[in-house]
């Protein structure tokens, strides 16, 4: 498919998606008959909009986002720090390798009441629980990445005179990079809900908080706005980031990997 | 132009841990600038002779020398070019920059590295491709960059493993006719890995066969004046049974 | 390479690790308020104290049955959506924005709305975790079925096979390594949506538990609730791989 064939595509079905969720939507509502319980996909619009308005909205977004950022600014470097050494070390993987596993078979989300006990409600227990989730996110995959480099890759460099060190930092590091771009694009995701159930437990801003104080004000427009933005959010995040790598950083992305 | 030094494989036997006898008893002298082919059947421990010359592995016993100099691990002074191009070239690197790779370590002034480098790849006919990522290239295209990625760095000894083997036809007659023009023109000394005995006699002037493993040795040391042109050459069919029966009696025994 | 002896020094080393991290851990909380950080003994007792009382029993009990009831809602949901669907490639294609917006979505988000519409009772639960394990293993059917190599269709063309039969004997067949995959995804959401669930609204379950000993500050208690659910957890998930192995459906 040609470049502009392929965004009309996307386009064409995106709109469709849309129209089939609202259709049923709007069929569900008049069936149900209970507004209340489900309003109708106008009435959700006009409090979106209004909500827009006053920039209640934005506001909410933008904390949520804030604390994502924040949270990766620091998670995602340690993550792929420590990955890359416990792929190349296998002292290092024995050492940390338990803990890895036991972090791993917990969900972030259990951890929320220990992030309050220790930190409170706070923006700093909020971090916490973001920077914990995506750290282990890149971890995993940059361990997962050093370990997938190639045979011949080392071997190749090795022949063209390359010792050691400059192996770690010419071949190992750069062929690990898309697989610590794809855990940030998943550690985004886990992120987002981490973020949204931090901000339920206890928070005064932030979707989360939104969707809750819906809850306790038994207004479902809110809630469903809440519930929507976040869906919206995610998505939001994810493309723009496979854009970001696809066309700002193509070198780096997993595509010229594949098939190569 | 430099002095290329001799290689010479004195008496190497491989094994690996408690594993059976691979190579056994190796001892040959490859001298500067020759175009020597290792042939034998699957199995016959010719990827083995490769890593033991490249230094990827020791051999259990004997030694492997250049010029006096023992071998006792990868270098620049052996380039190897490996048969998966996939693998063997850095997929985030442009294919300049591939060529580049080895050669910052060689050549700090900047931009007489880049001079190197676009010769070399006029060499391989790829002044049109330089700035693009491998994953843009064909297989041929992939495998002329590996080799312009080999040769930029001046080795004593270009070590090719099955190189065009997964290669279609045509691709891989183009590729026999470039390499023996640029080996002409350097002339360095190319040991060239293959199971392919027409291959062996078109590109090289001499052809060691290897029986089959486990115990692999060297069945046949076989000399060229002038390598054959064309398959249709006169002798052609007479050299490439003599070789074929050495491999079939090596299979016997 | 002697990779038995490598692999005991792995264990080895791993064995020291945990035991230098245990001792951190003491020295630590003999330092600190037992409430912020007890020590490891202390998470131990109280653990063993728990399994005593029929709380912890039925906890584990109800919240193993929602797991359950919902995974097995969600998935036999999911595989007919994506079965359905995957049929036209059209369609899926179509909708597949749909799928990404919805697995973008945190099943917590969902939980609120999900205990005004069905009560703060069992079926909210069911319908979280199924709600989720519907999206996943949906979203893997199709991703399957759409990636059937081309040269399988041509050969079910080559003998004669109708539209229908191609899809239900090469296609789904194909699909399947991707099915169990998205299965197998599944099981971690579904823990997820679990906790999301009863951290927020449950009066049972084990996240209800960690929730409850937070607020009365027994934390060694909470530290032993959050240590089970990550074991019941990969208990499920090691149950899962065992059953694909034995069955020899392998995952690709």
């Amino acid at each position: 498919m040609t470049a502009p064939k392929k965004i009309i595509y996307r386009v064409v079905s995106g709109a469709i998606s849309v129209a089939v969720f609202v259709v049923i939507w709007s069929i569900a509502s008049t069936l149900f008959n209970t507004p209340i319980l489900l309003p109708s996909p106008t009435d959700v619009f006009h409090s979106a909009m209004s909500m827009l308005y006053e920039g209640e909205l934005l506001i909410h977004i933008g904390s949520s986002v804030k604390r994502l950022i924040v949270g990766m600014a620091v998670g995602v470097p340690v993550g792929a720090l420590i990955g890359c050494a416990m792929g190349w070390f296998p002292t290092v993987n024995a050492l940390l390798d338990p803990y890895v596993r036991m972090a791993n078979s917990i969900p972030a989300i259990a951890l929320i009441p220990f992030s309050l006990l220790w930190f409170g409600v706070s923006e700093f227990s909020r971090y916490a629980l973001i920077f914990y989730t995506v750290s282990l996110c890149v971890l995993l995959s940059a361990r997962a990445g050093v370990r997938s480099v190639s045979e011949i890759q080392i071997k190749a460099a090795q022949s063209l005179g390359l010792g050691e060190k400059e192996m770690f930092v010419r071949v190992v590091i750069p062929a690990v990079f898309p697989s610590i771009l794809s855990g940030v694009r998943t550690g985004i995701g886990l992120g987002v809900m981490v973020i949204v159930a931090a901000e339920m437990v206890g928070a005064s801003d932030g979707l989360g908080y939104l969707i809750m104080e819906g809850r306790s004000h038994f207004a479902v427009d809110r809630m469903i706005i809440g519930i929507l933005g976040l869906g919206l959010l995610s998505l939001f995040l994810d493309r723009s980031f496979t854009y970001i790598v696809e066309h700002v950083m193509p070198r780096w992305s997993t595509k010229r990997r594949v098939g190569n | 132009m430099a002095e290329w030094k001799n290689l010479v494989i004195k008496d190497v036997t491989k094994r690996f841990d408690s594993g059976p006898c691979i190579l056994s008893g190796i001892d040959i002298r490859i001298s500067r600038g020759s175009f020597v082919c290792v042939l034998g059947p699957s199995g016959s421990g010719k990827s083995t002779l490769a890593d033991l010359i490249a230094g990827f592995v020791k051999p259990s016993t004997g030694d492997i020398l250049l010029d006096h100099e023992k071998v006792t691990g990868p270098g620049p002074d052996r380039v190897v070019i490996f048969q998966d191009f996939s693998n063997a070239l850095f997929p985030w690197l442009t294919v300049a920059e591939n060529v580049e790779f080895g050669l910052k370590k060689i050549i700090g002034d900047k931009a007489a590295r880049r001079r190197k480098v676009l010769d070399t790849l006029g060499m391989v006919k790829l002044s049109d491709h330089i700035d693009k990522f491998p994953s843009e290239l064909s297989g041929g295209m992939k495998q002329r960059t590996q080799i312009a990625r080999g040769i930029v760095m001046n080795p004593d000894i270009l070590l090719m493993d099955e190189p065009f083997g997964a290669l279609d036809a045509i691709t891989r007659r183009h590729l026999q006719d470039e390499l023996v023009k640029i080996w002409e023109e350097l002339g360095q000394t190319i040991i060239f890995i293959t199971h392919d005995i027409g291959e062996a006699l078109l590109i090289s002037n001499r052809v060691l066969v290897l029986s089959s493993g486990p115990n692999a040795e060297i069945v046949e040391d076989f000399k060229q004046e002038h390598r054959f042109e064309d398959p249709s050459d006169k002798g052609f069919s007479a050299a490439y049974r003599r070789i074929e029966n050495s491999i079939e009696s090596s299979l016997k025994t | 390479m002697p990779s038995e002896h490598r692999k005991s020094a792995h264990y080895l080393l791993g064995a020291i690790s945990v035991v230098a991290g245990l001792t951190i851990w003491a020295i630590a909380a003999w330092y600190t308020d037992s409430a912020l950080l007890p020590t490891p003994v202390s998470v131990l007792k109280s653990f063993s104290e728990m399994t005593q009382t029929g709380d912890l029993y039925q906890s584990v009990f109800d919240s193993a049955s929602r797991v359950i009831i919902g995974y097995l809602i969600g998935t036999l949901a999911g595989i007919s959506t994506g079965v359905i669907l995957g049929g036209s490639k059209l369609i899926s294609e179509l909708l597949s924005p749909l799928f990404d917006f919805f697995k973008g979505l945190p099943p917590i988000a969902l939980v609120p709305i999900a205990i005004m519409w069905f009560g703060i009772g069992e079926m909210s639960k069911y319908v979280v975790i199924a709600y989720i394990v519907w999206i996943v293993v949906a979203v893997s059917t199709l991703s399957g079925l759409r990636e059937v190599p081309t040269i399988r269709i041509k050969i079910g063309q080559i003998m004669g096979l109708s539209h229908f039969q191609i899809y239900m004997k090469i296609a789904l067949p194909t699909a399947m390594p991707y099915i169990f995959l998205g299965m197998r995804t599944a099981i971690g959401f579904a823990y997820v949506a679990l906790v999301s669930a009863e951290l927020i609204g449950a009066n049972t379950g084990i996240g209800y538990l960690i929730m409850d000993y937070r607020f009365s500050l027994q934390t060694s208690k909470m530290i032993a609730a959050i240590v089970l659910l990550g074991v019941l957890g990969s208990l499920t998930q090691m149950l899962f791989d065992i059953i694909i192995k034995r069955t020899r459906l392998y995952l690709k």
